[in-house]
């Protein structure tokens, strides 16, 4: 969903962000989001090609080039900052989830 | 043996007619027949789509929406990824983009973010209910300007006032405008409110399940056959216009109403309005679309083709310029008209008009007569359908005459309810020119008949009355 400001990324925005850290077309990136989440989450063209537009937009990506009609996009300094933010707050959501459900876990196991 | 079923099977062509509202049930729409082996390969041809027998089980179909705004550039591009991913393009048909998966392909769904696709389809809406509005407007005002044009006048504004509260039952144009634009109006609103409404569902869903629901197959139909009536009414419109200018004698009417139509059509098929662009198969289908209207405009033309309006006939005689008047006169006296002869009069005519139409409410002759130095003789006789349409018409005419409309009278007179015996209603006054002459106004009403006399006589006076009556075909 288009959020404020692209202050959080859904799930489909960041595996997007992410698979730009390395220049590439559309059909690629769709390809190494399938790879990076190892199956799990897939992207439409339709669904990128409205993300590669707004992140675009936002100056998170930058048109490289366009080879025979596919348009290459990289990530910007911006891009590379959300993107970081976004892992931030993933991680530090991992670690208090981490804290509390393997902890109870491992109090379980223990008991 | 079901390739052999299917190679046995033609080309066929189903209803394929949809409001884009209804995408997401066109999808299952197209995905149930390609599971019955049929495939689509063409969108466009005439409200119906083209399906080839396909021994593909493999084949789904994905319908997205065309994004309001979109260059050429763009359009290629995302084209040439969905193509990477497995998806082709078969067509764009009423702003639906409709992909097929590529042979031996499973691609991932164009769309993967049911709140993304909901976004979409609120942009379109509002989108869509601006575009439709201006359409109307559009469609309108290319409409009523040959109607306008066909009567002149000295403003756009006071010819359509007059028009809608003075010669509604007079016009089948007007009748056609009385009945269709409610109408009209009333499926634009529905058509907002549809796709409002289907907005919100679509919010409520996606927050629900993550995906855009498939409207029921009944409710599809419904909202096709709504915008396909749209389509009907606005030529219709067009065409009571163009007929009444053929029968009219008016041709130039005719003729705009065909050049804005062509217009309109070869604007829609080559031009990109607002970045948006046709399939090839939609242009052809436009361009068949213009053939075809000017082959059937050039056919009314040619065969002098008149339909409903065939009794409509307009002459003039002017003492000037046409010296077979007498003979015309004598043929406009076997209708339900007055002439000066009726009375016995024998002034020095110098022009004369008669005209006799139908329209949806009434049948209706009127003759008018104007002699040198003297007031006009006019008779007007409405044969209405029912007695309540006559009493409109009644008091029409005597508010008018009040009024002095141009239309139908050239003077003002105050007519006060008289009353005359075997009538439902009469309205009679006299008026007394400056320079001494004396002319009066008669209007009449019984059963499902109306008249209207302007005489340079007193109406009620003498035999005149019983002339009247006689004439018009009252029973006394």
């Amino acid at each position: 969903m288009a959020r404020a400001k692209l202050e959080t990324l859904t799930e489909q925005m960041y595996y997007v962000l992410l698979a730009l850290t390395e220049p590439g077309h559309g059909y690629a990136v769709m390809e190494r989001i399938e790879k990076q989440s190892r199956g799990r989450v897939q992207v439409g063209p339709g669904t990128l090609y409205t993300l590669l537009a707004r992140f675009e937009k936002e100056g998170l990506t930058a048109l490289v080039k366009e080879e025979d009609k596919r348009k290459v996009y990289r990530l910007t300094g911006q891009g590379w900052t959300v993107l970081r933010k976004e892992y931030g707050r993933l991680r530090r959501q991992a670690e208090d989830g981490a804290a509390i459900l393997e902890g109870e876990n491992h109090e379980k196991d223990g008991g | 043996m079901k390739k052999m079923a299917a190679e046995t099977r033609e080309r066929k062509r189903f209803w394929f007619y949809f409001d884009p509202a209804d995408f997401k049930g066109v999808q299952d729409y197209l995905n149930e027949k390609a599971a019955r082996g049929w495939e689509l390969v063409s969108t466009c041809h005439l409200l119906t789509g083209e399906f080839v027998p396909t021994n593909r089980t493999e084949l789904t179909y994905y319908v997205d929406l065309e994004p309001p705004r979109e260059d050429e550039a763009d359009r290629l591009a995302y084209l040439r990824l969905c193509e990477d991913a497995g998806w082709e393009l078969v067509g764009t048909t009423n702003r639906m983009r409709i992909f097929k998966s590529l042979p031996c392909r499973h691609p991932v769904p164009v769309q993967t973010d049911g709140e993304l696709e909901a976004g979409n389809f609120r942009r379109y809406t509002r989108r869509r209910l601006v575009e439709s509005l201006l359409y109307l407007l559009l469609v309108l005002t290319l409409n009523l300007l040959p109607a306008l044009a066909t009567r002149g006048g000295d403003g756009m504004l006071r010819d359509l006032r007059d028009y809608v509260l003075h010669s509604w039952y007079t016009s089948w144009f007007l009748d056609a405008c009385l009945i269709i634009l409610p109408l009209l109006a009333a499926g634009l609103v529905l058509s907002g409110v549809n796709q409002i409404m289907t907005a919100l569902w679509f919010r409520r869903s996606v927050r629900m399940r993550g995906m855009l629901p498939t409207p029921p197959w009944p409710l599809m139909l419904i909202h096709s056959g709504g915008s396909l009536l749209y389509l009907l009414f606005v030529l219709l419109i067009g065409a009571s216009v163009a007929a009444e200018g053929l029968a009219t004698g008016k041709m130039y009417a005719a003729y705009l109403w065909l050049a804005v139509w062509m217009g309109y059509l070869l604007l829609e098929a080559f031009v990109e309005v607002s970045g948006r662009s046709y399939s090839m198969d939609q242009k052809r289908a436009m361009l068949r679309c213009t053939a075809v209207l000017l082959v059937v405009l050039a056919g009314l033309v040619l065969l002098d083709w008149k339909g409903p309006w065939q009794d409509y006939s307009t002459a003039a005689w002017s003492s000037e310029t046409d010296v077979v008047g007498a003979q015309w006169r004598r043929e406009v006296s076997s209708q339900p008209v007055v002439q000066q002869e009726d009375f016995g009069w024998n002034r020095e005519l110098f022009s004369a008009d008669y005209q006799h139409g139908t329209s949806l409410f009434a049948s209706w002759w009127i003759c008018s007569e104007d002699v040198i130095g003297g007031g006009p003789l006019e008779s007007r006789c409405y044969r209405c359908y029912t007695e309540e349409i006559a009493r409109r018409v009644a008091e029409d005419l005597a508010a008018q005459a009040a009024q002095g409309s141009r239309y139908h009278l050239r003077s003002t007179y105050q007519l006060a309810p008289v009353e005359l015996e075997g009538f439902d209603g009469s309205w009679y006054s006299v008026c007394q020119a400056e320079d001494g002459e004396v002319s009066s106004m008669l209007v009449l009403r019984q059963g499902k008949q109306v008249a209207m006399v302007t005489a340079p006589a007193e109406l009620i006076e003498g035999n005149r009355l019983e002339i009247v009556c006689r004439e018009l075909g009252f029973r006394r």
